[in-house]
């Protein structure tokens, strides 16, 4: 797995392909502070001989003007399926439009936040695991998709079918606010008299069994709920 | 090629091929009438006087002249002349219409070249005159021998059609002289030595261009191409006009016509050139607006962008100054800087936006665009300034991406800008809210907040253009700026419906929704 090998040593391995000096040693420093292993290429023709295999994401500046940071892009893709994350000076649709074409998995358009450009980085590489998800296990909470079993600290806490739907959507997109209406829609059995008002009675009832870790079950103001992770800000 | 010069070259080369084919029409006729009168000629004389002379005489006979062949013309005078001269007299006399009063089919005149108007009689009439063809007619019998020594061999191409069941048969003679022809005929006696007759004639070279004809169609030519030109005159009378007029309403921008009279190729032309110049006129003034309008634009936005510049200096002059004495620094000025570089970029991107959305209609292209992946990207931009404010900015998306057709830069600027709208009106501590839904075969995207809201008054103004230019260009939390009427232009321009809605329990709500790809 890529994933696997460009973080063996603990630390994920980005490759940063970008020609402005002051902006790459600024995504660098970025990237650093957060965790991660940047490698930085100044230059086009150093990506087109670089290994994608070894990184675990890819930070492609566009480079325009000119169609040179998506030659990089096409090759790139020639060779492997690394994620990449194309910065884009550019605020035109249609190159947005041929690097998302060209297999460039997201796109950051410049000027942006640091913050900005390192949430995209951790969703990109979160995505592939959240989905495939069958367990959630953080700080204590432990919840089997396959199972069906929630336990908190090792004690089983015994949930409804309609708590644990609810609470295992929440799970399989932690961190992530899904909307009232989507559990509504989605969760709650349309059979039986189920609104809004009942999608938050049965929230107030997974808090409840949860004890200690209820408070992860988060009301997002104005959206719906989420479960945030324990480590989450 | 001017027209006139055209015309004239055409009538010209016309006449010509003209005159050339009725040359040819004139030779081939004339050839055939000759041979036709020169057998008949020969034929009649035979019948008349040719025979009886000949059976008389058939060592010695010919008719016309026996010695012409010789190499010398009995016309040329000299010591031939008068040994010749008895038996020239003799066809003369024989030939002539008076001297034939036994000439049942009537007397014939020797061959007329049809051309020449009237000849004389006989040859000898013009003694120094090589104008005139000679005729000579020789007898054979019927074994094609004469028993005239001095008769030429008979031709063997003539003799074989007249062998093959021809009654006469005729061909050029090459005699060092043009137009000359032989004609052999079989007499209706076909015995006896005049039981075939070699008729000769020969024509003096004449002009192929004779005088008096070509300057008849000299002058004829002439005046074909002065008619044309004097015809042509008008045209290039009026095309010139029609010309100069359409350089004037070149020069004016097309905003005059040209004049249109008459009802030829020359009006139609006029009519489509001022068909012509009204489209372009419309592109012009259109071009014209869009530029009157984006400039205004910009000018504007130049004007917006420095005033948070300008704050932004003195932001960075007062932390610059804080660093060199050591003061601490204040957090709301830093916390201000980074609003105002928000604000900037916002603002930049907009300008990219309305840039695009006021260069016309048609240039909108369209993708599938993951709005879910557009929603991300669009809270993402602006997590930072609103994590900085002390303000929640949350979001949701259905688990499954909802997709739509759009401009992907064009949508994504116009979700950004309703965000921002509510990040920035919002106070401290409030909630910013933005949610993707799926409804029916629609999307939702809802930006909700616990601001101030709009008051009732301006909420059928917030979306106008307009609105912006008088007070909405403050950037006072009650003004609400550029980004909303670009997100209004850009939902009308993909057929998506921008709602402004106030909740009971206060804030702002606004919805973007449209159709599902």
């Amino acid at each position: 797995m890529q994933n696997q090998r460009a973080t063996r040593e603990g630390e994920t391995r980005i490759l940063l392909i970008e020609d402005d000096e002051k902006l790459g040693a600024q995504v660098v420093e970025h990237l650093r502070q957060s965790g991660f292993q940047p490698n930085w290429l100044r230059t086009g023709e150093d990506a087109l001989v670089a290994t994608p295999r070894d990184y675990a994401l890819v930070v492609l500046d566009l480079m325009l003007p000119g169609v040179f940071g998506l030659d990089v892009l096409k090759h790139l893709r020639s060779i492997s399926d690394v994620p990449v994350l194309v910065l884009s000076a550019k605020n035109e649709a249609d190159v947005k439009v041929k690097a998302l074409e060209l297999g460039a998995d997201d796109y950051v358009t410049k000027p942006f936040w640091p913050e900005e450009l390192i949430a995209r980085v951790h969703a990109r590489l979160r995505r592939p695991v959240l989905e495939r998800a069958e367990a959630y296990s953080d700080d204590g909470l432990e919840i089997d998709g396959a199972a069906r079993t929630v336990s908190v600290d090792g004690a089983a806490v015994e949930m409804t079918k309609v708590e644990f739907e609810l609470l295992w959507s929440l799970a399989k997109r932690a961190g992530q606010a899904l909307s009232r209406a989507w559990l509504v829609s989605n969760v709650l059995d349309p059979e039986r008299e189920g609104g809004e008002r009942t999608l938050d009675v049965h929230v107030s009832r997974i808090r409840k069994k949860l004890g200690r870790c209820g408070e992860r079950v988060v009301t997002v103001w104005g959206v719906g709920y989420r479960l945030d992770r324990s480590d989450a800000p | 090629m001017k027209l006139r010069t055209r015309l004239a070259v055409t009538v010209l080369t016309t006449m010509a091929v003209l005159l050339a084919g009725a040359m040819w029409v004139r030779a081939v006729m004339e050839r055939s009438s000759t041979e036709r009168a020169l057998i008949e000629y020969a034929t009649e004389r035979m019948r008349t006087d040719g025979r009886e002379w000949c059976e008389s005489d058939p060592a010695s006979f010919v008719l016309g002249s026996g010695r012409w062949r010789g190499g010398w013309k009995p016309w040329d005078g000299g010591p031939a002349a008068e040994r010749g001269g008895e038996r020239r007299g003799a066809v003369a006399e024989r030939g002539s219409p008076a001297a034939g009063p036994q000439g049942a089919a009537g007397p014939l005149p020797p061959p007329d070249d049809g051309n020449l108007g009237a000849r004389p009689p006989a040859p000898h009439a013009h003694p120094h005159s090589d104008r005139w063809p000679r005729i000579e007619v020789w007898a054979y019998g019927p074994d094609f021998v004469s028993l005239n020594p001095a008769a030429p061999a008979f031709p063997a191409s003539l003799r074989a059609e007249l062998e093959s069941g021809e009654r006469s048969a005729s061909e050029d003679w090459e005699d060092g002289e043009r137009d000359a022809l032989q004609a052999a005929v079989r007499m209706e006696w076909s015995e006896g030595p005049a039981a075939i007759i070699l008729a000769r004639r020969s024509a003096a070279p004449r002009p192929l261009f004779s005088a008096w004809p070509m300057a008849a169609f000299a002058a004829q030519c002439a005046l074909l191409v002065l008619a044309v030109v004097l015809a042509a005159g008008p045209i290039v009378r009026r095309v010139r006009k029609l010309e100069t007029q359409m350089r004037e309403s070149a020069a004016a921008r097309y905003a005059q016509p040209v004049d249109v009279d008459g009802a030829d190729e020359v009006s139609e032309l006029a009519q489509t050139f001022n068909a012509a110049a009204l489209e372009v006129r419309g592109s012009l003034e259109s071009l014209e607006a869009r530029e009157r309008a984006l400039r205004t634009f910009v000018e504007n936005t130049t004007h917006d962008v420095m005033i948070p510049l300008t704050v932004l200096q003195g932001h960075l002059t007062t932390l610059r100054r804080a660093g060199e004495s050591g003061a601490p620094i204040e957090r709301e000025v830093v916390l201000d800087s980074l609003q105002e570089a928000h604000y900037m970029a916002s603002l930049i991107h907009n300008l990219a936006a309305a840039s695009r959305l006021e260069s016309g209609a048609s240039e909108l292209v369209t993708h599938a665009l993951d709005l879910n992946a557009l929603v991300e990207r669009a809270v993402g931009r602006h997590r930072p300034i609103a994590k900085a404010r002390g303000i929640a900015l949350e979001h949701a998306v259905p688990p499954a991406p909802l997709s739509t057709r759009g401009d992907v830069t064009l949508v994504e600027q116009a979700v950004s800008n309703l965000i921002h709208n509510a990040v920035r009106y919002v106070q401290p501590g409030g909630h910013v809210a933005v949610v993707l839904e799926e409804r029916g075969q629609r999307f939702s995207l809802r930006v909700l907040d616990d601001g101030p809201g709009v008051p009732e008054a301006l909420r059928s103004k917030v979306f106008e253009r307009s609105f912006r230019a008088d007070d909405a260009r403050s950037r006072q939390p009650d003004g609400l700026g550029l980004g909303l009427s670009i997100a209004r232009d850009v939902a009308e321009r993909h057929g998506f419906r921008l709602e402004l809605r106030s909740p009971p329990e206060g804030g702002a709500e606004l919805e973007l929704s449209g159709p599902l790809a």
